[in-house]
């Protein structure tokens, strides 16, 4: 049997529908023999009622609002967009300098290896092979997953053996 | 002059700003409604309204497609509206004990508090000035509970809070409304009479 204490406590979420089947049908059947809890639930009702009168008029969101969004939006973009520009432009007079000791560099190591061509490291292969393994977002904390992980295991086979 | 290289394309944002706008035209009205209903005034809601697309526009890369639209912009603005009345001063924001209803606000608060300063043509006096006097967080649990009519897991995911103090939030909220509307009413008919 519910008793008024209980009936009360959930009488908020009978008048929204969001209790469970048998709560709902123990809540009905105390509700109809009970007068004092009746009239708990008819003020929760009239209140809702009110509360959606007073908020039935639905307003068209102002011009303004629209046009003020785009204006802040588009001064943000040209921020950015003055920022990347600046960002560019600083290592535009350092540029040619790097390119070109890049460049000598590289035909260098070209024409003291001959015709090999360039190679790889193990550990590049070993290190790309991880990141698409691992899934990481890092290939630093993929390497050092690897590593730690490739330690314990080295740990465990050398305990078997 | 020596010829430079082309300049660097502005960083692609038309997908960003088809996002806004699609925003922006689909859930602008329900958006700046609840904004009214929560700020009780319409200076205020367009505040809200405003910033809240702009949050929109720069976390677009966040909203995960699939879930609703319309709750993640509801936090948004729930959000902004507690940070704001935090900032004004004499806003109560602690929850009244069960026990503690007839609560009165010091009237500094009231002045600086929109709902208090609701126009009658749009919300009756009595209602607004009970709304008044609920924490933001009930305010806005019974108004998308009431009013646009959310489920309490809706409404959680839009407070980022429990299913269970959703409940709690609404139960208070509604015990002190059922108090205050009959009083407010009391007091406006006195009023109107004595005028
Ligand atoms: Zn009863």
């Amino acid at each position: 049997m519910m008793t008024c204490h209980d009936c009360q406590e959930l009488l908020t979420d009978y008048q929204r529908g969001e209790l469970t089947a048998d709560n709902d049908a123990a809540l009905f059947e105390h509700i109809s023999t009970c007068p004092q809890c009746r009239a708990e639930l008819d003020g929760q009702t009239e209140l809702t009622a009110t509360l959606r009168a007073a908020f039935s008029q639905e307003l068209d969101m102002p011009a303004s609002v629209m046009a003020s969004v785009r204006q802040s939006v588009h001064s943000e973009r040209r921020a950015a967009f003055g920022n990347a520009l600046r960002s560019w432009l600083r290592p535009v007079v350092l540029a040619p300098a790097a390119a070109g000791i890049v460049l000598v560099a590289g035909v260098a190591t070209y024409v003291h290896n001959g015709s090999t061509p360039p190679r790889v490291s193990a550990e590049y292969l070993v290190r790309q092979h991880v990141v698409h393994t691992l899934n990481s977002q890092s290939s630093d904390r993929a390497w050092n997953a690897y590593l730690l992980t490739s330690s314990t295991s080295d740990d465990a086979n050398a305990k078997t053996k | 002059m020596t010829a430079r290289p082309s300049r660097p394309a502005e960083p692609p944002s038309d997908d960003q700003n088809a996002f806004l706008e699609h925003a922006m035209a689909t859930y602008g009205r329900q958006t700046y409604n609840y904004a009214y209903r929560l700020a009780g005034n319409e200076a205020d809601a367009r505040d809200l309204t405003q910033e809240a697309f702009i949050r929109v526009y720069r976390a677009w890369r966040s909203f995960q497609p699939g879930t609703s639209f319309l709750s993640w912009i509801y936090r948004i603005v729930t959000n902004l509206h507690r940070d704001e009345l935090r900032k004004r001063k004499g806003v109560i924001l602690q929850e009244l004990p069960d026990d503690n209803v007839a609560r009165e606000l010091p009237r500094e608060a009231r002045q600086h508090d929109p709902i208090a300063q609701i126009h009658e043509r749009q919300l009756s006096e009595s209602v607004a000035s009970a709304l008044a006097r609920l924490t933001p967080d009930q305010r806005a649990v019974v108004l998308l509970a009431d009013v646009e009519e959310r489920s309490y897991q809706e409404i959680a995911d839009i407070m980022a809070c429990s299913i269970g103090t959703v409940r709690s939030r609404l139960h208070r909220a509604r015990l002190q409304l059922r108090k205050m509307i009959p009083r407010a009413r009391a007091a406006e008919q006195q009023q109107g009479s004595t005028a």
